[in-house]
Protein backbone atom coordinates (compact mmCIF):
# COMPACT_ATOMS: atom_id res chain seq x y z
CA UNK A 1 0.00 0.00 0.00
CA UNK A 2 2.98 2.25 1.15
CA UNK A 3 4.65 2.04 -2.29
CA UNK A 4 1.45 2.28 -4.52
CA UNK A 5 1.38 5.55 -2.47
CA UNK A 6 4.95 6.65 -3.33
CA UNK A 7 4.56 5.29 -6.99
CA UNK A 8 1.18 7.94 -6.85
CA UNK A 9 3.14 10.69 -5.74
CA UNK A 10 5.82 10.27 -8.40
CA UNK A 11 3.56 9.83 -10.82
CA UNK A 12 1.99 12.88 -10.11
CA UNK A 13 4.93 14.87 -9.64
CA UNK A 14 5.92 13.89 -13.13
CA UNK A 15 2.91 15.07 -14.95
CA UNK A 16 2.12 17.89 -12.28
CA UNK A 17 3.61 20.71 -14.91
CA UNK A 18 1.79 19.12 -17.89
CA UNK A 19 -0.74 22.08 -18.00
CA UNK A 20 0.59 24.79 -16.53
CA UNK A 21 1.77 28.14 -18.44
CA UNK A 22 -0.42 30.96 -19.84
CA UNK A 23 -1.87 30.34 -23.29
CA UNK A 24 -1.42 33.13 -25.56
CA UNK A 25 -4.70 33.67 -25.55
CA UNK A 26 -5.15 34.10 -22.21
CA UNK A 27 -2.68 37.08 -22.12
CA UNK A 28 -5.09 39.41 -21.95
CA UNK A 29 -4.02 41.23 -18.71
CA UNK A 30 -0.36 40.42 -19.30
CA UNK A 31 -0.72 42.65 -22.46
CA UNK A 32 -2.10 45.71 -20.39
CA UNK A 33 0.49 48.85 -20.02
CA UNK A 34 -0.22 48.52 -16.09
CA UNK A 35 1.63 44.92 -16.39
CA UNK A 36 4.77 46.39 -17.17
CA UNK A 37 7.23 46.54 -15.07
CA UNK A 38 8.14 50.49 -14.76
CA UNK A 39 5.39 52.47 -13.70
CA UNK A 40 5.51 55.28 -16.49
CA UNK A 41 5.58 53.97 -20.41
CA UNK A 42 7.30 57.02 -21.50
CA UNK A 43 9.62 56.70 -18.64
CA UNK A 44 10.40 52.67 -19.83
CA UNK A 45 10.80 53.74 -23.59
CA UNK A 46 12.96 56.70 -23.20
CA UNK A 47 15.06 53.62 -20.58
CA UNK A 48 14.99 51.68 -24.09
CA UNK A 49 16.36 53.97 -26.03
CA UNK A 50 19.05 54.98 -23.43
CA UNK A 51 19.90 51.32 -23.50
CA UNK A 52 19.43 50.32 -27.12
CA UNK A 53 22.22 53.71 -27.85
CA UNK A 54 24.25 53.05 -25.45
CA UNK A 55 24.83 49.67 -25.66
CA UNK A 56 23.31 48.36 -28.37
CA UNK A 57 20.40 46.17 -26.40
CA UNK A 58 16.81 46.02 -26.61
CA UNK A 59 13.65 43.87 -25.50
CA UNK A 60 13.50 41.49 -22.71
CA UNK A 61 11.11 44.07 -20.88
CA UNK A 62 8.18 42.08 -21.07
CA UNK A 63 4.78 41.28 -23.52
CA UNK A 64 3.67 44.48 -22.79
CA UNK A 65 0.69 46.13 -25.15
CA UNK A 66 0.60 42.51 -27.48
CA UNK A 67 1.16 39.33 -25.87
CA UNK A 68 1.14 38.01 -29.40
CA UNK A 69 4.97 36.23 -29.24
CA UNK A 70 5.05 36.31 -32.71
CA UNK A 71 6.76 40.36 -33.31
CA UNK B 1 10.04 -5.11 -10.58
CA UNK B 2 8.36 -5.11 -13.61
CA UNK B 3 4.77 -4.65 -12.52
CA UNK B 4 6.11 -1.37 -10.55
CA UNK B 5 6.81 -0.12 -13.97
CA UNK B 6 3.93 -1.12 -15.78
CA UNK B 7 2.07 0.62 -12.95
CA UNK B 8 4.09 4.20 -12.58
CA UNK B 9 3.44 4.03 -16.88
CA UNK B 10 -0.34 3.59 -16.09
CA UNK B 11 -0.42 6.68 -13.75
CA UNK B 12 1.80 8.63 -15.86
CA UNK B 13 -0.79 7.88 -18.93
CA UNK B 14 -4.03 8.59 -16.78
CA UNK B 15 -2.75 11.93 -15.22
CA UNK B 16 -1.31 13.20 -18.18
CA UNK B 17 -4.22 12.42 -20.42
CA UNK B 18 -6.90 13.80 -18.16
CA UNK B 19 -4.48 17.12 -18.08
CA UNK B 20 -5.49 16.98 -21.57
CA UNK B 21 -8.81 15.19 -21.61
CA UNK B 22 -11.56 17.48 -23.31
CA UNK B 23 -9.43 20.36 -24.50
CA UNK B 24 -11.63 22.25 -26.60
CA UNK B 25 -13.85 21.37 -29.24
CA UNK B 26 -13.78 21.71 -33.03
CA UNK B 27 -15.31 24.71 -35.19
CA UNK B 28 -18.30 24.08 -36.74
CA UNK B 29 -17.82 25.53 -40.40
CA UNK B 30 -20.33 22.69 -42.03
CA UNK B 31 -22.49 25.62 -42.87
CA UNK B 32 -19.64 26.95 -45.54
CA UNK B 33 -19.61 23.46 -47.31
CA UNK B 34 -17.97 24.25 -50.59
CA UNK B 35 -16.54 27.30 -49.92
CA UNK B 36 -12.98 28.09 -48.34
CA UNK B 37 -13.15 29.26 -44.85
CA UNK B 38 -10.29 31.31 -43.45
CA UNK B 39 -10.60 31.35 -39.41
CA UNK B 40 -8.93 34.22 -38.11
CA UNK B 41 -8.06 33.93 -34.10
CA UNK B 42 -7.80 37.07 -32.44
CA UNK B 43 -7.84 39.66 -29.63
CA UNK B 44 -8.83 42.89 -28.99
CA UNK B 45 -5.65 43.78 -26.90
CA UNK B 46 -3.28 42.21 -29.55
CA UNK B 47 -1.79 44.91 -31.45
CA UNK B 48 -0.94 42.85 -35.07
CA UNK B 49 -4.61 41.35 -34.37
CA UNK B 50 -5.68 45.23 -34.90
CA UNK B 51 -3.22 46.03 -38.03
CA UNK B 52 -4.46 42.68 -40.06
CA UNK B 53 -8.06 44.01 -40.16
CA UNK B 54 -7.60 46.16 -43.00
CA UNK B 55 -6.20 43.51 -44.89
CA UNK B 56 -9.04 40.88 -43.96
CA UNK B 57 -11.45 43.22 -44.79
CA UNK B 58 -9.65 43.75 -48.31
CA UNK B 59 -9.69 39.93 -48.75
CA UNK B 60 -12.80 39.27 -47.78
CA UNK B 61 -14.36 41.95 -49.83
CA UNK B 62 -12.26 40.81 -53.02
CA UNK B 63 -12.35 36.93 -52.49
CA UNK B 64 -16.11 36.83 -51.65
CA UNK B 65 -17.03 36.21 -55.28
CA UNK B 66 -14.33 33.03 -55.45
CA UNK B 67 -15.94 31.55 -52.31
CA UNK B 68 -14.33 32.59 -49.83
CA UNK B 69 -15.46 33.24 -46.04
CA UNK B 70 -13.38 34.83 -43.22
CA UNK B 71 -15.01 33.90 -39.87
CA UNK B 72 -13.16 36.10 -37.06
CA UNK B 73 -12.42 34.64 -33.79
CA UNK B 74 -12.28 36.38 -30.54
CA UNK B 75 -10.51 35.17 -27.68
CA UNK B 76 -10.85 38.10 -25.29
CA UNK B 77 -12.26 36.71 -22.23
CA UNK B 78 -14.51 39.39 -21.49
CA UNK B 79 -16.31 39.63 -25.02
CA UNK B 80 -17.72 43.36 -24.24
CA UNK B 81 -14.09 43.71 -24.71
CA UNK B 82 -14.25 42.45 -28.54
CA UNK B 83 -17.51 44.22 -28.64
CA UNK B 84 -16.07 47.82 -27.84
CA UNK B 85 -13.17 47.51 -29.90
CA UNK B 86 -15.19 45.67 -33.39
CA UNK B 87 -17.58 49.41 -32.63
CA UNK B 88 -13.80 51.26 -33.49
CA UNK B 89 -12.29 49.10 -35.95
CA UNK B 90 -14.85 48.14 -38.46
CA UNK B 91 -15.38 44.57 -40.17
CA UNK B 92 -17.11 43.23 -42.86
CA UNK B 93 -17.01 39.20 -42.17
CA UNK B 94 -18.79 37.43 -38.71
CA UNK B 95 -17.41 37.18 -35.45
CA UNK B 96 -18.01 34.66 -32.94
CA UNK B 97 -16.68 34.29 -29.55
CA UNK B 98 -14.79 32.09 -27.37
CA UNK B 99 -14.06 33.72 -24.03
CA UNK B 100 -12.91 30.33 -22.94
CA UNK B 101 -10.15 28.97 -25.45
CA UNK B 102 -12.14 25.79 -26.21
CA UNK B 103 -11.98 26.73 -29.92
CA UNK B 104 -8.15 28.48 -29.48
CA UNK B 105 -7.29 24.60 -27.40
CA UNK B 106 -8.68 22.80 -29.69
CA UNK B 107 -6.23 23.65 -32.78
CA UNK B 108 -3.04 24.64 -30.29
CA UNK B 109 -2.74 28.21 -30.94
CA UNK B 110 1.08 29.12 -30.60
CA UNK B 111 0.17 32.96 -30.79
CA UNK B 112 -1.94 35.30 -31.71
CA UNK B 113 -3.40 36.11 -34.07
CA UNK B 114 -3.60 32.65 -35.66
CA UNK B 115 -4.98 31.86 -39.12
CA UNK B 116 -6.48 28.53 -39.81
CA UNK B 117 -7.54 27.80 -43.85
CA UNK B 118 -9.99 25.30 -44.29
CA UNK B 119 -10.39 24.33 -47.96
CA UNK B 120 -13.66 23.54 -50.02
CA UNK B 121 -14.44 19.97 -48.13
CA UNK B 122 -13.84 21.42 -44.81
CA UNK B 123 -10.37 19.86 -44.38
CA UNK B 124 -7.45 22.02 -43.00
CA UNK B 125 -4.97 23.16 -45.32
CA UNK B 126 -2.89 25.80 -43.63
CA UNK B 127 -2.40 26.91 -40.20
CA UNK B 128 0.22 30.23 -39.56
CA UNK B 129 0.49 32.28 -36.86
CA UNK B 130 1.43 36.55 -36.29
CA UNK B 131 0.50 38.82 -39.16
CA UNK B 132 3.23 41.03 -40.62
CA UNK B 133 2.25 43.47 -43.06
CA UNK B 134 5.55 42.42 -45.55
CA UNK B 135 3.98 38.72 -45.81
CA UNK B 136 0.89 39.95 -47.16
CA UNK B 137 1.22 38.86 -50.40
CA UNK B 138 2.54 35.33 -49.58
CA UNK B 139 -0.41 35.40 -47.40
CA UNK B 140 -2.73 35.92 -50.42
CA UNK B 141 -0.45 33.28 -52.53
CA UNK B 142 -1.58 30.58 -49.66
CA UNK B 143 -5.70 31.57 -49.68
CA UNK B 144 -5.34 31.71 -54.13
CA UNK B 145 -3.64 28.34 -53.89
CA UNK B 146 -6.30 26.86 -51.49
CA UNK B 147 -9.01 28.48 -54.03
CA UNK B 148 -8.10 26.54 -56.64
CA UNK B 149 -8.45 23.17 -54.65
CA UNK B 150 -11.54 22.03 -55.59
Amino acid sequence: MLRLLILFIVASGLVGCSSLGVKPWERGNLAKSSMTFGSESMIDATDDHVYFSKEGTSGGRSFGAGGCGCN
Amino acid sequence: MLNKIIVLLLMIFIFSSSSFAGEGKPLDISAYKGKVVMVDFWASWCVPCRKSFPWLNKMHTTKTPQGFVILGVNVDENSEDAKNFLLQNTSNFKHIYDPDGQYASYYKLIGMPSTLIFDRQGKLQHQHTGFKMNKINEYEQIINRILAIK
